[in-house]
């Protein structure tokens, strides 16, 4: 019995002193994590909206985990939303840029966790520069063979449930655009 | 117990190699190896995590009661991984946009379990860290054999650079969960194949 309290009492110390040093790591750490995401997120937004000088986050709208306001000087120029797909390996974080004339103007996949090799070939400019250019008329549609009309994109070899996923909220996104900020 | 370290060392990168001997870590071994640079990456921050696991864990061997010590083993392991990450994750987010996926998957590696458990708590630091050095490359190396053969067969690359040209079709099924088997199975057997030449059997 007073072994067990023994044995019991070191193994608390090693979790408490765990959780002291893990603590005050985080405590170093997390407002450079933030600023960091805010910087990539920033420059996420800056590339897949290229018109844009500024951004402005835009409240109240639904469907979007956030909108953000690109504008050139006075001139609102496009938006881009960060929408959340439900990929292979679980959630994935992708910003979707949408200019004034009606057209995808880049997509960029933010945090994703899907099979490297495969899935995680989304990140790669070969699938996601596939989008640039797709216009928000109309439904943006996966194939497995090399596309045949304008609103098709082929899905990467071996993860369609990626392709399909990062298409689906691309689609939302257009919807999004077309209902509440055109 | 003194211990040569050159043989501490070839010990894990060879005559035991936690892949194709110990068959240790076999979820991100068959998981990662999908392309060269994913092996490579995998291995090296495995190796990172073995060599200040062992390290930690060999200092403090002495205070750790052994009835308890696989928890306390853990709680360490996990402890380090997290701030690897945390650390990573603010001060290097170009490493950490690379080996990110793969952090969590070390704290459940058997790997670094296993060589606490039979090396760092039995041995001094500085043959730890050798032990941690040795196996964590041995990992690393087998993983990036396994990934460029894999990358080489299933995309006609290595390390993304076109090695087969437009003539070669590459066998999707290298790159899937069945290509890790069968590539994994195979340099097993020339492994052992090697070893038994050597030994004269």
């Amino acid at each position: 019995m007073k072994e067990t309290i023994k044995l019991g009492f070191t193994l608390f110390l090693f979790t408490a002193i765990s959780a002291l040093i893990l603590a005050y790591s985080n405590g170093v750490t997390a407002p450079e994590i933030v600023k960091v995401e805010e910087e990539i997120n920033n420059q996420a937004r800056m590339e897949i909206l290229p018109s844009a000088d500024a951004f402005e986050l835009l409240e109240g709208i639904d469907g979007a985990k956030e909108v953000y306001k690109g504008t050139a000087g006075e001139e609102i120029v496009g938006y881009t939303l960060t929408m959340v797909a439900s990929g292979y390996g679980g959630n994935m974080e992708l910003a979707v840029g949408i200019s004034n004339d009606g057209m995808v103007s880049g997509i960029k996949i933010i945090k994703h966790t899907e099979t490297p090799g495969l899935g995680a070939n989304a990140i790669l400019p070969a699938f996601y520069d596939q989008y640039q250019g797709k216009s928000t008329e109309s439904v943006i549609e996966v194939v497995k063979t090399p596309p045949t009309s304008d609103n098709e994109i082929q899905a990467i070899t071996g993860a369609t449930i990626t392709s399909r996923a990062v298409t689906k909220a691309v689609n939302e996104a257009r919807e999004i655009y077309t209902s509440a900020l055109q | 117990m003194e211990k040569n370290l050159g043989q501490v060392f070839k010990n894990g990168l060879v005559d035991e190699n936690p892949t194709f001997v110990q068959l240790l870590g076999m979820c991100p071994t068959l998981a990662v190896t999908t392309s060269a640079i994913n092996g490579l990456a995998m291995g090296l921050a495995t190796t990172i995590v073995l060599v200040g696991s062992n390290l930690v864990i060999s200092a403090m061997r002495n205070i750790i009661p052994d009835k308890i010590r696989i928890p306390a083993f853990i709680v360490i392991i996990a402890t380090f991984v997290t701030i690897i990450e945390m650390f990573m994750h603010a001060y290097a987010i170009d490493l950490y946009a690379s080996l990110g996926l793969f952090i969590p998957l070390i704290v459940v590696n058997c790997i670094i379990l296993g060589r606490a458990e039979s090396f760092a708590s039995k041995n001094a630091a500085p043959a730890s860290i050798v032990d941690g050095l040795g196996m964590g490359l041995g990992f690393a190396g087998a993983l990036m054999i396994l990934g460029s053969i894999r990358e080489l067969l299933g995309v006609g690359s290595i390390f993304g650079f076109t090695i087969l040209g437009g003539a070669f079709k590459p066998a999707i099924m290298m790159i899937l969960p069945p290509g890790a088997f069968l590539t994994l199975g195979l340099l097993i057997a020339l492994y052992q194949h090697s070893k038994n030449r050597k030994e004269g059997r």
